[in-house]
This record gives structure tokens, sequence and C-alpha cells, in this order.
């Protein structure tokens, strides 16, 4: 259907459909247009409660007193790694690093969130998968599914080389039980014995 | 009246089209020349029609004709010229047309070069490509017409008073052009870059110049001429063919560094894939056809090689366009996937049947016997299989797969760079050994004594790099065997090239800068091709290089704050905001100083532009870079504070990355080269159009 020319201009979703749903039966916050809000600067200012304050400062001392805690201290990087795995539930065949969209941004905030709660990647990679299926991620983790996609193109590939192998058989069997008469080649060809590099050569190049 | 003209053209090329398929067939098999000829002027006409079809669409790009619906929705007033030429293939309905006019292109210099030299073949070559272009133009014109434009209608309501026809409803008139041009949509702000004036056009090219090959082959069969008339026809236009979509992808891929802001240049995504899928089958016969040639063997391999070399052509057109898979380039779903599922479906399924009907004839069978394992026949057909194994990992990995899984298990799976990388890495090393070993070895058979000793120098050669690259610091085991095999291959083009010049000059006894230039003169098809090796093993390097060597880091520096990456210092020193382009984009724009050892080294301008006026993804990162040989310092500006005091910046050190684009130099250079007409062949043909005109006399 085509749009209406006349109509005021709406923002609609950059990319895609609508979502689909996970297998754990959640949908996916839609991926909301990047220009709404200028997601580009999307940080939300908001006052901070006293008492928050406190807590945090408590949390930090927490940390700072316990070694093992202080491990747990999450950069961007780490972030990126892990969205690096996964792609995008809605944006089509785009890593959540990569995305440029707000729902991504939140995406990556929320791996940021679970990689601070001390989850390991593995973790954080199965939890998208839960909850949005398969397509997430880059290879995917049911075993029928990911042996259906990563052994099926060696198979061909073996297929292929079977193939190739019999052909040969079958091209060495028919010059052996039928020599073929000393046929000159349509342009002269000398016999490959030839041992002067310049003579294949310039056979090759006559050819 | 632009409309117009447009909308008469398309249906007269159609009807043209339609006409010569007819004529050619019906004059092929009664035997009429005239018939036949009217068919070839009609094939012919197709062109000129078409070239004004598009000059229209083209015209009403440039003169602002929103009431032509494809104009409204590629273009608004603030379009600059240079994306108004652009627009043209900006969107479904345009690009297809575009597609119609280049294939017209290709069959109209096809048809002038070959008929008389093949003229047994051409009733069949001009039907085919016939009906390929009366498909397309049929698309064009009953499904997606650019030229559909809005009306208004006064019995409606003032809601839904627009409506989009191609041809002038009862009463209708047209609507306000000021009231169209405030709500034109313009351009996908993904398309407003330089290279998206080449990129298209260039893969557009390529995959329609496989029409070329395609119909030659067919012709051979329908017509029974199963001569290597055909093959010596379609070699050259597949050259050109694959030239063309050789620049396309190279185009795409650094269309992609430049504009999707992710760091890298391919993606693995499946238009690129679906792209990428008949280069390789391209490629394949392009090997392939030699041993046909030289052999008079594999003739019913290089059918099948030409017929899904253009059946992966059409399907990567019907899967980009038919919405069939999710990609950031696809366009969007249209009703042209069933005709277009239809069309490929049909044209395979007639091609394969008749290359079986004439294999079961004895008409394919091979004119030579296979003289030894250790021979460069055999070797190609290893390559061969290869290219066909990683065609088929990829036709798996990016529709295969997903789609199968879709269908069956009711899963919706995505395979990524993990499966790509895993699955095609073992299959590229297989080619670049081939690609080392099969230039030295001889037709027909060799000893593995000789073909070792000629491996002599290439390895040492390649022996002597490793050594060096491994005390310049690099320790990775797979890197290091990676470079080996690819350089290897790279030096085998170089030593066999040498050889060719030192064995002139010892026949000849001229000068070796002389000598080296003879043998190209000679034989540019294989000295092109060694050319085209040292492209692919340049391309190799800086592949492996910006794979498995690339870092990356993304930091939040507030104005004089530093970060370190690789050796490098990057300063942030302030953020230009809302700066307004002549497009009307909104731009914010870090200013960057990259510093090596305390020295200033560059100066870097990442930017993030916004699209306020466009509606679907109205956004794009633009790097700032420093391009070296050894590496590209590549910053994108992920995100900064609403007053500008902080940016967060994506940082990636992408080492050797510049090889790429420059072994694709050098690809395109050797494949020009290659596609040139030797001095042999020149002279030959002379000769024979001087005894033609002798005998004539």
């Amino acid at each position: 259907m085509k749009p209406h020319p006349l109509a005021p201009k709406s923002q609609p979703h950059p990319l895609a459909p609508s979502p689909k749903i996970g297998e754990g039966g959640q949908t996916p916050p839609p991926c909301p247009s990047p220009n709404s809000g200028r997601g580009f600067r999307g940080e939300v200012r908001k006052r901070t409660p006293r008492w928050a304050s406190l807590l945090a400062i408590v949390c930090v001392c927490l940390i700072a007193a316990y070694p093992t805690l202080a491990q747990i201290a999450v950069t961007a990087d780490d972030v990126n790694r892990v969205a690096k795995q996964l792609y995008c539930p809605v944006c089509p065949n785009e890593t959540l690093d990569a995305c440029q969209t707000q729902a991504c941004v939140q995406w990556r905030e929320e791996i940021h969130t679970q990689l601070t709660e001390g989850q390991t990647a593995q973790q954080v990679i199965d939890s998208f998968a839960r909850r949005y299926g398969e397509r997430v991620l880059a290879t995917p983790q049911d075993p029928a599914l990911r042996a259906l996609s990563v052994y099926t193109p060696f198979i061909l590939a073996g297929i292929a080389l079977v193939i190739a192998v019999l052909t040969f058989t079958r091209w060495q069997r028919a010059n052996t039980s039928e020599p073929h008469p000393p046929t000159p080649s349509p342009k002269g060809e000398t016999d490959t014995r030839n041992d002067s590099y310049r003579s294949i050569l310039e056979r090759d190049l006559r050819e | 009246m632009l409309a117009e003209i447009g909308i008469v053209t398309l249906g007269l090329a159609f009807l043209a089209a339609i006409y010569a398929i007819i004529a050619s067939v019906y004059g092929a098999r009664i035997r009429s020349e005239r018939i036949i000829l009217t068919g070839r002027n009609a094939s012919l006409i197709t062109f000129p029609l078409l070239l004004l079809s598009c000059t229209a669409l083209m015209a009403a790009l440039l003169t602002h004709q929103y009431q032509i619906a494809y104009v409204w929705q590629v273009s608004d007033p603030s379009t600059p010229t240079f994306y108004r030429f652009t627009a043209l293939w900006g969107s479904q309905q345009g690009s297809l047309l575009f597609w119609c006019l280049l294939m017209s292109l290709f069959t109209f210099f096809a048809t002038l070069i070959n008929w008389r030299r093949n003229r047994p073949l051409m009733p069949y070559f001009i039907a085919y490509c016939m009906a390929t272009l009366a498909f397309f133009v049929g698309l064009v014109l009953f499904v997606e017409n650019p030229f559909v434009r809005y009306w208004l209608t006064p019995d409606l309501t003032a809601n839904s008073s627009v409506l989009a026809y191609l041809f002038i409803p009862p009463n209708a008139q047209a609507p306000e052009a000021l009231g169209l041009a405030q709500t034109a949509r313009g351009l996908n702000p993904l398309l407003r870059h330089f290279g998206m004036i080449i990129h298209p056009p260039m893969l557009y090219l390529g995959f329609v110049g496989f029409v070329i090959p395609f119909a030659f082959a067919m012709s051979a069969l329908a017509s029974g001429d199963l001569s290597t008339n055909w093959i010596k026809a379609a070699r050259r236009w597949s050259l050109i063919a694959w030239l063309f979509l050789s620049l396309g992808l190279l185009l795409g891929g650094r269309w992609a560094y430049d504009v999707l802001g992710w760091g890298g240049y391919w993606g693995w995504d499946p238009v690129e894939n679906a792209a990428f899928i008949p280069w390789l089958m391209g490629t394949a016969f392009l090997h392939s056809v030699m041993i046909q040639e030289k052999r008079g063997m594999l003739k019913v391999w290089n059918m099948f090689l030409v017929i899904f070399t253009f059946s992966a052509v059409i399907f990567g057109t019907f899967a980009t366009r038919s919405g069939l898979v999710e990609s950031v380039h696809s366009f969007a779903q249209s009703g042209i996937g069933i005709p277009m599922f239809l069309f490929w479906g049909s044209i395979t399924i007639i091609s394969v049947a008749l290359v079986l009907w004439r294999w079961n004839t004895g008409r394919l069978s091979d004119e030579r016997g296979f003289a030894g394992m250790i021979s460069r026949e055999s070797l190609f057909v290893l390559n061969n299989v290869v290219f066909v194994a990683l065609a088929l990992a990829i036709f798996w990995g990016s529709f295969g797969a997903p789609i199968l899984s879709e269908l069956v298990m009711n899963t919706d799976i995505t395979l990524g760079k993990s499966y790509f990388n895993g699955v095609t890495a073992p299959l590229f090393v297989a080619l670049y050994i081939l690609m080392g070993i099969a230039p030295l070895s001889a037709w027909g058979a060799t000893s593995a004594r000789r073909l070792g000793k000629s491996m002599l120098v290439p390895i040492a050669l390649t022996l002597i790099t490793l050594v060096i690259t491994f005390v310049s610091g690099t320790r990775d085991g797979g890197a290091l065997f990676g470079y080996g095999v690819v350089i290897f291959a790279g030096y085998v083009a170089i030593y066999e090239t040498y050889r060719g010049a030192v064995a002139r000059r010892k026949n000849t006894g001229e000068a070796f800068p002389l000598a080296m230039i003879a043998i190209f003169g000679k034989n540019r098809r294989r000295y092109g091709g060694f050319i085209v090796h040292l492209g692919i093993t340049v391309i190799g390097i800086g592949v492996i290089g910006s794979t498995l060597f690339q870092v990356e880091t993304q930091r939040t520096l507030a104005a004089g704050e530093t970060l370190e990456l690789g050796g490098y210092t990057l300063r942030f020193d302030g953020l230009d905001m809302n700066q307004i382009a002549e497009d009307s984009r909104v731009m914010d724009i870090a200013n960057l100083t990259l510093l090596r050892n305390g020295a200033e080294i560059a100066r870097l301008r990442p930017r993030h532009d916004f699209f306020p006026q466009a509606t679907g993804m109205n956004q794009m990162n633009i790097a700032g870079s420093h391009s070296t040989i050894e590496n590209d310092f590549y910053v994108l500006l992920a995100s900064s504070a609403n007053d500008g005091s902080t940016v967060t910046l994506k940082v990636y050190i992408n080492p050797l990355i510049n090889l790429v684009w420059w072994g694709g130099i050098i690809l395109i250079l050797g494949t020009l080269i290659s596609v040139a007409p030797s001095e042999s062949v020149r002279v030959k043909e002379r000769e024979s159009v001087g005894s033609r005109m002798g005998a004539a006399a």
C-alpha cells in the first residue's frame, strides 16, 4: 500500500516488522525510532535520592573491602564482547554491539547489569536466547539445529569431493582401459614429458 | 508528460522483447533469415526504448516531479542534484528499471559483436536474453511501476482523496505541487554516500552480465552447436561480468566500512552473500572453461556452472527484493516475490533439463581422457570443488538453514560470523593452496618431482617472509599459517611471470623489461590472471590482518581527556553540535587529535548524522580514520552528552585493512588486462577476416 503523500510524516520503526515472540514467550520491546527524542543522546537525567547516594557509597566501600567483588567492575569493552555474540532481536542481521537503535542501547545496558551482577558471558547469552529465541545467537544452541547448521556444509563439501575423486577415477580408468590414440592437440601440443620449461610455456602460450 | 513517455517506452520495450523471442525462435525453426532479422532488430530496439524510459524518470527526479510516486518516495526539495541521480536506483521500482536498462545494454552489444561470428547461435541467444529481459520489464510494467502518479479525486473525502494510479482516473486532477513537495520523503540516508553512485550500477552490471554467458550456453544446447564456439563467445563476457561484480563487491565493502559504522567491511549479511555466491560460481566457471578450451573436457560441468551462476544471480535478486531475508540492504517486501521465485525455478529447471537431454544424446561427452592425477586439469577440478563448496556453504548459512529451520522446526535462527568464519576458513585455505600449486602444473600430466622442483623457489621465498614476519612480532600460529598459504600463492604468481619473461629473454635476446611487456602482450589472459592472483593474495593478507588482529575499545571522554590504544593516543578536543548540512542533515562532529609518541599525526572528525526529514533509518555514524599501509585508526562517535561535554567513542585499529582495497585495485587491473584481446588473438582474427574476404572476392 502506498503511503499517503499528504499525510503528516510519521516516524515508524526504522528497519523491521513487529518483533517475534521468543521461546520464553516474551516479546522484545520494539526497536524505537532512533530519532524519538534524539535517542543518540538518550541519557535521561534524574535527580538521585539522597538515600540512594548513601547506599552507593556503602556499596563502593564493600567492593573496595572485598577484592573478589571488586573484579566485577564491568567496562564498555566487556559489554561489547558479549554483545558482539548476540544479534539484535528486532533489527536484521545486526550484532548488538553495532546496532545504533535505542532498543539496542537498552539491551547493552541490560548486558552491563547482568555482568555486574556476576553472571558470566555465557549466562548472559543464554538468558537472551531463552527470552528471544535462537535467532539472537550467531550459531543455534539447540543440538539438532546446531548439527543441521554447522555440519551440513561440511557434508556437502565432502560429497562434492567424493564426486570429484570418483570423476578422476572414472577418467583414469577410461584412460587406461581405452588408451587414447596419440591425437595431436588441436593446436599442435607437444608431449607433456618435455622437460624444458620454455617449451611447456611456449605450448601454454600457443594454446 | 515524463510519466507518459516512461510508460509508453516501457510498454514498447516489453512488446519488442516478446516479439524478439517469437521471431527468433520461429525464424530459426523455419530457417527464415528475414524473420530472424526482424527478431534481432526488435531485440536491439529495447535498449534505446529503455534508455528513454530511464531518462524520463531521471528527468522527473531532477525536475522535482513529486506527483510521480517514485520521485516523492526517494527525493525531497533539499536533496542535492548528485543524490537525485543516485535516487534512480534508490528504491525498488527505479532500481528494477535501471536493471532492465543495463540488461538491454549488455544484450545490445553482445548481439552486435557476435552477430556475424556466432551466427547459428544468435537466434536462440536473442530469445534467451529477451525472455529474461521481458520478465524483468514485465515486473516493472505490471508490478513495480516507477511511473505511478498521485491523483486527487473529487468524490472522496479529504483524508483519503489521494490515490496512486498509473493512468488518470475519471474526473481526477493532480494534487497541489507544493503540498507534495512539503511531504516528500527524501532518499534513504544510508544511500547518501559517494560510493552509492558507483556501487549499485557495478553490482547490477555484474549481475546482468552473467545473462550473456548463460544465453550463449542455452543457445548452444538449443541449436545443437556444441563446439567450443559458445565457450569462446561466453568466456570474455563472463570475465566482463566478473569484473563488474568484483568491483561491486569491493565498493560495497568500502561503503559498509564508511557508512554502516561497525568497523568492518564484510558482515556476512545475506544480501552481501547473495552477490558473493554468483562471484564464486563465476570464478569456478572462468577456471573450468579453460579445461574445455584446451582439453575438450568438462563440457557438462561447464554448462551446469553457467546455469547455476545465472540461477544464483536470479536467486540473489529474488532474495534481496522479495523480503525473503531480513538485511540492512534489502528492499522492502513487495509483490515481486512470487513471480521472481517462479521465474527462478522455471528457468533453472528448463536449463538443467536441456543439459540432461543433450547429455543423454551423447553430444556433451569429453574429447580426451584424463592423463594423470597431477595435472592442471585435475587441480582445476579440485579448485572447482572448493569454489562450489564455498558457494553451497554460504548459501546454506544465508538462506538454506534459516529457511529450513523456520519451515520444518518453526524456529527462527541466524547464522552469524562465527558460522561463516568457521566453515569458510578451511575452504579458503584449500583455495589458496590450489591457487599456488595449479599454475606450476602442466596440462596433461606432470610428475610430482617436477612439480616439487618448481615449487622450491616460491616456498623458499614464503619461508623467508614468514621468518621476517615472526621476527617483527607476529607470533600467532594461525595467522602465520594463513599468511604462509596466502603469500605462497602470491609468490607463485610473481615467480611464474618472472620465469615467463626470462624464458622470453632467452629465446629472443630482448631486455628483461621488454620481455616482460612482450609476454603480457602475447598472452594477456595468462599474465592478467597472475595479476588477479596477486590481487587476491594482497586481499587475503589484508583480511587475515584485519580479522585476527583488530583491536577495539569504547571509552567516554570529557574535553581534554585522552585514551590509549595500540601505541596511539587519542585526545578529545570538543564537540561541534547541530551543524546543518546542505541536504538538511544535522551533524554532531567530534574534534579529535591523534598522537603517536607524543607527536600529533592527524586530526579526526568522526560524526553522527541525523536526518530529521527521513523516515525509517534516519541516522548514520560516519567514522573518522587515519589510514596508513600499516593500519587504519578508525573512530566512531557512539554517543554524546546533551550539553556536548562528553563523548563516547568506539575506537578500532584495523591492521593491514588498506591491503583489502589495494588488492582490489590490483585484481581489477589484472582483470582488465585479461579482458583485453591478446596480440595473437587479434592477429588470428585479422587473418580470419582477411581469409573470409579473400574467399568472398
